[in-house]
Parts: structure tokens; C-alpha cells; sequence
């Protein structure tokens, strides 16, 4: 339980088909019975493939995409439930930096517009005061004045990165959720943006989010980690304690499929057969069992409960029994 | 990772350079660059965005779109032949059947509007004289060798039916339909899951066991490539910094870019506050620095990297860098 | 805080992508001519007062060294009426192409970002205002409110805002997807500004295109309903009503409908060079 952000049973299914008259045929699982919490000032990691419905637990939290069921209480107000008045107050707090940072930035507007388009939006225009505090912004992030003239398509990656995280901090929230801010970039610039990150986590007091489908960025960012497969939370615990004795079968074969360099140990090397199923139905009981290389009868028909197994460290799979 | 004991040179490129002619100005993509691939060995070919090594795969097949690229100058000798002086005709003839290609999304590989087997036995017929019924049945067993269940089913489905990792085995089955001696692979597993690029991994360096071919692998991520490449050259804006042995390179760098780049990864074995980053942004090709282009952001930068270009010299066995201070 | 690099760039290869299309630059000057035509008519006209005069006297003449164009069957010099048709002209491609973008950009904004029932009414409003030829419809709107061309403004805006509003909410149907419109939303953005703030300046290239190229159309319809009579009446220097009024006197009194008719055929084809090359300065930038 946290006092800042406690998400309950997170529920988000995207029906398929149906139309003005007719009912939906089929539906997309994209966030079932998600519970997890984070304390401030803290990293949580969220880390899955393609499908496993991290990204929309994203977009859940900054609400923009309705959920079905749950909550998520954000220091102790249920933010799911709010009306589109209350939570504009609280709009300010939950900021986002995206995937795609050219995608994120709109091309026909300036970096400077973009940058102030927070303070217009919430009604803090002064115009000296933005100003301001928009070269302070700049330079916390590692840009430079001259770029606040150009569009975005001038930047490069890395720099359009930047943007998109002065834009999220510009209004001093309290937590930012990441959206596999450094998965398009090269590698050396996602050094010197993951640094930028934990610089101003520290200056600001902010609390992440921090999702990717990177195994080695998750593990030097995060404090805790939880692993999402095929819509549920599988496996949760401290960072450390997850990659000393990680138990979920599914988190065993993600961290066997990161190729290691010579001076790192591999403890497992198991290689998952068959696809990544279909959301639309997924399979019954447990949902990982088809793919499991530990699956028993029971497997196939009870889906496992999410249990405690040791401090913070929760696995959702029935061969620990 | 099972080692082939190479033989021949299957592959020479010498000096090969490559233009483009844009809008603002002239681009040098490909700056000199010499690689050589032997038989049964896999290359890889590393650096980031823009570095030019998916501009030197396609020099290297002559795909190069004029305008407003350029092949200037250079040679490829494929199999003692150079390249650069075939014809159309005869470049096509080898594409596809002497060296094969697979890139980055599959889905765009692939024609929406046609059945994988349509496509396939296309592809087979136009190296192999065979019929249609009989280019059907060798695209069945092609599938069949690249572990694709049921592809009596596969053949007859249209490539928005199948998964990224399916469409990703269907474009190795393609590549490898008429027995090619060297797969050039660009960024083939980037696009795909964790798991799912594990699996295809595992099946290229199977497949390169049974079928014994030669792989020329381009990619970004490091690891990937340390983990199933025999060789290594390393790119860095348009010119080869480093290349060797794979484990010598990739243990010991001596390039301070390679070395620079290989500490910025996060890394499972010790937890840091913060990573080593690299100073700076890639040059740009249409103004890029005099001398090493890799000076401006160098820790170890002397005033003679600013005006003369660091030749490529054998530090240790198998292991060349262009720095004149080598470490 | 200067203009930056980026504009400049664009404007430099926008001129750069004009002067490599010689139908662009060929486009350009015609319509340059006609505009410089409308504003100086008064000085360019040989015979300004000749544009509503009538003189029975040197009616019909052929063209010669006094009315280059000639004269019609009330003494008018041609040219001259020519000259100053062309402000008319103008004047309606502008103000038509002008009401039915406001309109039609609008109303596809909101259709396309709200989604839902009212896309589902506005759309059918337009399929229905589509469903009907233009002209034909026009001729109605027309017939009822009465001929001039003032007239002839309303009955073609009210016609062709469709086109526009079914062009911006396909954009905006597309665009309203985009990571930047998301990122917008999550910083709490209201629908109002973002419909007009970050979705319209995106959507602002095809609707370029289509309003240069629909200019050439808003003449040809102008000039047609002049034709028919129910445009712009008797002693208006409009081109199609000139055009019409020349019918009865060919083939030996030529000049009359020919002129206006190759003003008309000039200005049209000036502007579909004009849109042809506007689009292909968007499609390569």
C-alpha cells in the first residue's frame, strides 16, 4: 500500500467489430486485474513485450483512454473516478513523455510554442515570468536558446527527446510516467537522456513510471520492477531482488532472451516456443501456460492468484506451490 | 556459438564510397570503406542511426537509387567478380539467388496483396527453372526449414494473417530459396519482441549450420550482434573506426568511439547512478569535421586528429583501428 | 525572436521547387497578369467610360486600331468591358473560395474531432448538399434568391463548403490519432484550441490546393450563370454574360463572345496551373 499512488484492479478492454446498431464481436484484454503501487520518489518499473498492455496503463492514468473498472488513487483521490472539472487540478501533477519524440512534438509549431503551450493552457501566463522559466527549463534538459526557434523536424532525436521532457516537467508535476522515452533512440543519446532523467528526478522530486520493453534500461532505472505479460501483472518485486531470483517462469524467458555480454551471467537460457497469442483470446486458465516450459494440469484451467512470496515480491504462477 | 573454420574470401569491398546528391548539399554516406567476408562466417556491422552501414549493404547489392545517390567509386569482388562492373541483368541474377536480403519489417517486405505462396514461388521460379506446382512445393519445404508449423496451412494466407516473428521466417525462407552464399541482414530482429527475436536468432545460426552461408549482420544493438557474429566492423559516420575479431573488439575496444559507446550501456552486472554518456551529437554528413570525425567529441583528441584521417592499422591478431591513439 | 532558419529554408525551397516546374511559373504569371489587370483597370482601359456608354454610333465595329477588341451591339468597347470583367471576376473566385473554406473548414473540424452523432448529422447534410450537381444546385439557390452576383457568391459558397468540410475531416479524423494530439490532451489541453491550434495548421495544405484550384472553378461557374442569364444581369461587364450576349450576333460578328471567352479560358487555366503547382510544392515538402 502507498499513500501516493495505489492502482486497484485496472481494468481496459477495447471491443472489436460492432458498430451504430450492432454489438461488438470480440474484444481486446488490454488490462486485466492490474493492481500495483508506487511510493514517492520512487522508480517503478514496467517491463513486457509488445501486446502485454504496459502502454496502456500509461494512457489509463493520464485518462486518455477511459477504464473500464478499478481505481487509481493519486495521494489518496481516486482519479478514475473524478469529473473532467476536478481532475484538471490534478492534470498538472500526472505529466507524460512519449515513445516517438518527433511524433510527440506538432511539427507546425516552434519549440518555444510548444515548450509554453503548458503555462497558456493553465492559465500561468506572465510574460516575463514564462520566459524565464523557460530558458530554465531549456537548460535543465541540455538544450540550447538557439533551438527554441526551430521545428521539430530540424532537431534530431535526441534533442526532440528533450523537448518532450521540458514540456512534461513544465509545470512541476509530481509524477511522470515514461513511455519507452529512449527505445527509438541510439544508443549513446539513451545514455545521455536516462542520465538526464535521473538528474532531474533528484533536482524535482518526481516519482516515474518508467516503461519499456528494455530489460538492461529497466534494470538501471528501476527501483521495483513489475513484468506485464498478455495484460497481467506476472511478477513485482525490488529490482535487485528480481534479478537475483526471479521466479515467474514468463520473467525467466524475457531475461533469457536479452543477449549478454561476456562479463555478465547468465543464469537461465531458455528459448520460449510458438508465438505471442492473440489478445482477442487469450488463453483460459493461465495465461502463459501454452508458451510454459513448468506448466502442470492446473495450469490450464485455474488462472493463479498474485501471491506474496517474499518482502514486495509478488509472482502470479502456480509451480511455486 | 559454433565456429565454421572459414576458408576463401567470399566478399571484397575496397575503398567504396558513396554519395548523395540533395537539396543542401552533398552527402558522403560511405567514406572508404574496406570490408571482406569469408566463407561460413558472419560479420556484423555495427554503429548507430546515419552511421551509413544500411547505405553500404545496399551499395554493396547495387541498389542505390540514382538519383540522388551515387556509387562513386570502389570495388565489390563477389566471389572474385567485381561487382561494380555488372549490368542490370546481371546484378538481378545474382540478387536473390548468389546474395539474398532480409530488412528490418517484414510487412513492408511483403506484398499485402498476394498469398505468402504466391510471392514465394514467385520469387523461386525466377531462379530456378521450375513449374508452378512444383515452386509451390519447394515453398512449402522452404517453410518447413525455417520451423514454420503447418505450411501447407501458411502458404495459402496473406501476410497481415501472420505475426511479426511468422513474416520474419517467411523472408529468411524467401532469402534462402535458391541457396544463397551470403545473407545480408538489416536489422532483422530489431522490429520483434524480446522472445520472438531470440527464436529467430536461434534459427539464423541454425540455418547458417545446415545450410552454411555467409551473413553480413547490421544492426545497433550490440549485444545481438556480439552474440552471433564470428567479426565485427565497426561505422562511424561513413567510415570503418574498428574491426576484428569479436570478442577482442568487443572486450578490449580500441576506438575511443567503441570504447566511449560500449561503457554508455547499461549494463546488467553493476548498478551506476549514471551511465557514461558520450559529449555531443553525430556529425552531420554535409559538413562533417576535417580530419578524425570522430575529434569534436573525443576525450583523447590530439591536434593532429583535427587535420589528418587516421588509417586503419593492426593493434593486436585480427583486430584494426583508425586512431592514432589507439588503446 | 527572428522568423529562424526553418522558414527561410522553406520559403527557399518552395521557390526552388516553383522554378523547377515551368507549368508553376507559367500558372504564376498568368494569374499575376489578371491581378495586376483587376487593380489598374482604370488606367489600363482605353475607353473606361465606354465600359457602360452607350453609342449606337460605332456599334459592332471590328476590331481595329481605336477598340482593339472591337465593339459590341450598344457601342461598348470590348476590351475595355473586358478589363474591368476581370474585377468581377476576381472578386467572386475570392470571396466564394473564401466563404466556403471558412465554412466547410469549420464544420469538418468539429465533425471529424467530435466524431459521433453530430459527425453522423453533418456528414448526412453534406452528402445530401453533395448528392445534388453543383451547378444545378446553384441554379436553384440562385432562382430563388434572384439574379446578380453578389447572388451568385452565396448560391456557389453554399454549394461547395462540402468539398472543404469532407477534405478537413479526413485530416482531422487522421491527425486527431497523433502522438501530438495525445500529448496535448495529457497537458490539458481543451478541444477548442486543440481543434484550432494544433489540429487546423496541419490540415492547411490540401486545403490550399483545393481552394487554388477551386478559384478556377468559382470563374467558370460565375461565367456560366452569367451565361444562363441568372447570374450578373445586363449592363455588368461580367464575362459569361458578355459571352452570351455575342451569341446571337455569330459568326459574323465574332469578337464579341470570343474575347470574353479566351479572358475566361485564360483566368481558369491560369489557376489549375496555379493549384497543380501549389500541390506539388506540399506533396514534396
Amino acid at each position: 500500500m502507498s499513500d501516493f499512488i495505489q492502482v486497484q484492479s485496472l481494468k481496459k478492454h477495447f471491443p472489436l467489430g460492432g458498430g451504430l446498431f450492432s454489438k461488438a464481436s470480440a474484444e481486446v484484454i488490454a488490462v486485466e486485474e492490474v493492481s500495483f503501487s508506487i511510493n514517492r520518489g520512487e522508480t517503478m518499473g514496467l517491463v513486457g513485450e509488445s501486446g502485454c498492455g504496459k502502454t496502456t496503463i500509461g494512457r489509463l492514468l493520464t485518462r486518455v483512454i477511459k477504464a473500464d473498472s478499478g481505481k487509481a488513487f493519486f495521494e489518496g483521490r481516486d482519479i478514475l473516478s473524478m469529473g473532467e472539472v476536478e481532475f484538471r487540478d490534478i492534470q498538472k501533477d500526472i505529466q507524460m513523455v512519449f515513445q516517438d519524440p518527433q511524433a510527440s512534438l506538432n511539427p507546425k509549431m516552434t519549440i518555444k510554442a510548444s515548450i509554453k503551450e503548458p503555462f497558456v493552457v493553465h492559465h500561468m501566463y506572465d510574460k516575463v515570468g514564462v520566459d524565464d522559466e523557460i530558458m530554465r527549463l531549456i537548460r535543465a534538459v541540455g538544450l540550447n536558446p538557439e533551438h527554441l526557434n526551430r521545428y521539430p523536424r530540424e532537431l534530431s532525436g535526441g534533442q526532440q527527446q528533450r523537448v518532450g521532457i521540458c514540456k512534461a516537467i513544465a509545470l512541476n508535476p509530481k509524477f511522470l510516467i515514461l513511455d519507452e522515452p529512449t527505445s527509438s533512440l541510439d544508443v549513446c543519446v539513451q545514455a545521455q537522456i536516462l542520465n538526464t532523467l535521473k538528474a532531474i528526478q533528484e533536482e524535482m522530486e518526481l516519482t516515474y513510471l518508467f516503461i519499456s520493453h528494455d530489460l538492461s534500461v529497466i534494470h538501471h532505472m528501476s527501483d521495483r520492477i513489475a513484468v506485464m505479460y498478455l495484460g497481467q501483472l506476472v511478477e513485482m518485486a525490488p529490482s535487485d531482488e528480481l534479478f537475483d531470483s526471479m521466479l515467474h517462469p514468463y520473467t525467466q524467458a524475457l531475461f533469457s532472451a536479452v543477449p549478454t555480454f561476456c562479463n555478465e551471467a547468465r543464469r537461465f537460457d531458455i528459448t520460449l516456443r510458438g508465438d505471442v497469442p492473440n489478445p482477442v483470446n487469450p488463453p483460459k486458465g493461465c495465461r502463459f501456460h501454452p508458451r510454459c516450459f513448468r506448466r502442470a494440469k492446473m495450469c490450464e484451467t485455474e488462472p493463479p492468484p498474485l501471491r506474496e512470496v517474499g518482502k514486495g515480491h509478488f509472482v502470479k504462477c502456480h509451480a511455486l506451490e | 556459438m559454433d565456429r565454421v573454420l572459414p576458408n576463401e574470401w567470399l566478399l571484397q569491398v575496397k575503398a567504396l564510397r558513396t554519395k548523395f546528391y540533395t537539396f543542401e548539399g552533398e552527402l558522403d554516406a560511405v567514406n572508404g570503406v574496406d570490408l571482406e567476408i569469408r566463407r561460413n562466417e558472419s560479420v556484423g556491422l555495427v554503429g548507430e542511426t546515419g552511421c551509413g552501414k544500411s547505405v553500404t549493404a545496399l551499395s554493396i547489392m547495387k541498389l542505390i537509387q540514382d538519383p540522388p545517390g551515387k556509387i562513386v567509386s570502389g570495388s565489390v569482388l563477389f566471389k572474385g567478380e567485381d561487382l561494380m562492373t555488372k549490368g542490370t541483368d546481371e546484378m538481378r541474377a545474382i540478387r536473390g539467388a548468389d546474395i539474398a536480403m532480409i530488412f528490418q519489417k517484414p510487412m513492408s517486405s511483403l506484398n499485402p496483396t498476394f498469398r505468402i505462396g504466391t510471392q514465394m514461388a514467385d520469387v523461386i521460379s525466377l531462379h530456378q527453372q521450375l513449374g508452378k506446382k512444383e515452386a509451390w512445393d519447394r515453398a512449402i519445404d522452404l517453410l518447413r526449414s525455417v520451423r514454420i508449423s503447418l505450411p501447407e496451412n501458411v502458404v495459402k494466407q496473406y501476410p497481415h494473417e501472420l505475426s511479426g516473428g511468422m513474416r520474419q521466417r517467411v523472408m529468411i525462407a524467401i532469402a534462402l530459396s535458391s541457396n544463397p552464399d551470403l545473407l545480408i541482414a538489416d536489422e532483422p530482429t530489431t522490429a520483434l519482441d524480446a522472445t520472438i527475436q531470440k527464436q529467430i536468432l536461434t534459427l539464423i545460426g541454425d540455418l547458417r549450420r545446415e545450410f552454411g552461408f555467409s551473413m553480413l549482420f547490421i544492426s545497433h544493438d550490440l549485444r545481438t550482434v556480439y552474440n552471433i557474429c564470428d567479426r565485427v566492423y565497426v561505422m562511424y559516420a561513413g567510415n570503418i573506426v574498428e574491426f576484428g575479431d569479436i570478442e577482442s573488439v568487443f572486450d578490449h575496444p580500441g576506438h575511443p568511439y567503441f570504447h566511449a559507446l560500449m561503457n554508455s550501456l547499461p549494463k546488467f552486472a553493476l548498478k551506476n547512478d549514471s551511465l557514461a554518456a558520450i559529449p555531443g551529437t553525430i556529425p552531420s554528413l554535409l559538413n562533417p569535421p576535417p580530419g578524425c570525425r570522430f575529434h569534436p567529441r573525443c576525450a583523447l583528441a590530439l591536434e593532429r586528429c583535427q587535420r589528418e584521417i587516421p588509417l586503419l592499422r593492426e593493434v593486436k591478431q585480427d583486430h584494426w583501428v583508425a586512431c592514432f591513439r589507439a588503446m | 525572436m527572428d522568423v529562424g532558419e526553418a522558414k527561410k529554408q522553406q520559403l527557399r525551397y518552395a521557390l526552388y521547387s516553383i522554378r523547377k516546374s515551368p507549368m508553376a511559373m507559367i500558372g504564376i504569371f498568368m494569374i499575376a497578369i489578371v491581378v495586376a489587370i483587376a487593380i489598374f483597370a482604370p488606367y489600363l482601359a482605353p475607353h473606361p467610360d465606354g465600359v457602360y456608354h452607350v453609342n449606337i454610333k460605332i456599334r459592332l465595329q471590328a476590331p481595329n486600331r481605336e477598340h482593339p477588341c472591337g465593339t459590341d451591339d450598344h457601342g461598348r468597347d470590348i476590351l475595355s468591358r473586358m478589363i474591368f470583367g476581370s474585377r468581377i471576376s476576381l472578386q467572386v473566385a475570392l470571396i466564394v473560395v473564401s466563404l466556403a473554406t471558412l465554412m466547410g473548414t469549420t464544420l469538418g473540424l468539429v465533425s471529424g474531432y467530435y466524431g459521433g452523432m453530430i459527425d453522423n448529422i453533418l456528414m448526412r447534410i453534406t452528402d445530401a448538399f453533395l448528392a445534388f450537381p453543383p451547378l444545378v444546385l446553384a441554379l436553384c439557390i440562385q432562382a430563388a434568391l434572384g439574379p446578380s452576383v453578389s447572388n451568385t457568391m452565396i448560391a456557389l459558397s453554399l454549394v461547395w463548403w462540402t468539398w472543404y468540410a469532407r477534405i478537413v475531416r479526413g485530416q482531422v479524423l487522421s491527425i486527431k490519432e497523433e502522438l501530438y494530439i495525445e500529448s496535448a490532451r495529457t497537458m490539458g489541453v481543451r478541444h477548442f484550441r486543440i481543434m484550432f491550434r494544433h489540429i487546423l495548421p496541419n490540415c492547411v495544405a490540401p486545403i490550399i490546393v483545393q481552394g487554388t484550384l477551386q478559384m478556377g472553378y468559382a470563374v467558370i461557374a460565375t461565367a456560366s450563370l452569367g451565361f444562363l442569364g441568372i447570374g450578373a444581369q445586363e449592363p455588368i461587364p461580367e464575362w459569361g454574360l458578355m459571352v452570351a450576349s455575342g451569341r446571337s450576333f455569330l459568326p459574323d460578328w465574332w469578337w464579341i463572345s470570343t474575347f470574353p471567352g479566351f479572358a475566361i479560358f485564360w483566368m481558369v487555366l491560369g489557376f489549375c496551373l496555379l493549384g497543380d503547382a501549389t500541390r506539388d510544392i506540399y506533396e514534396r515538402s
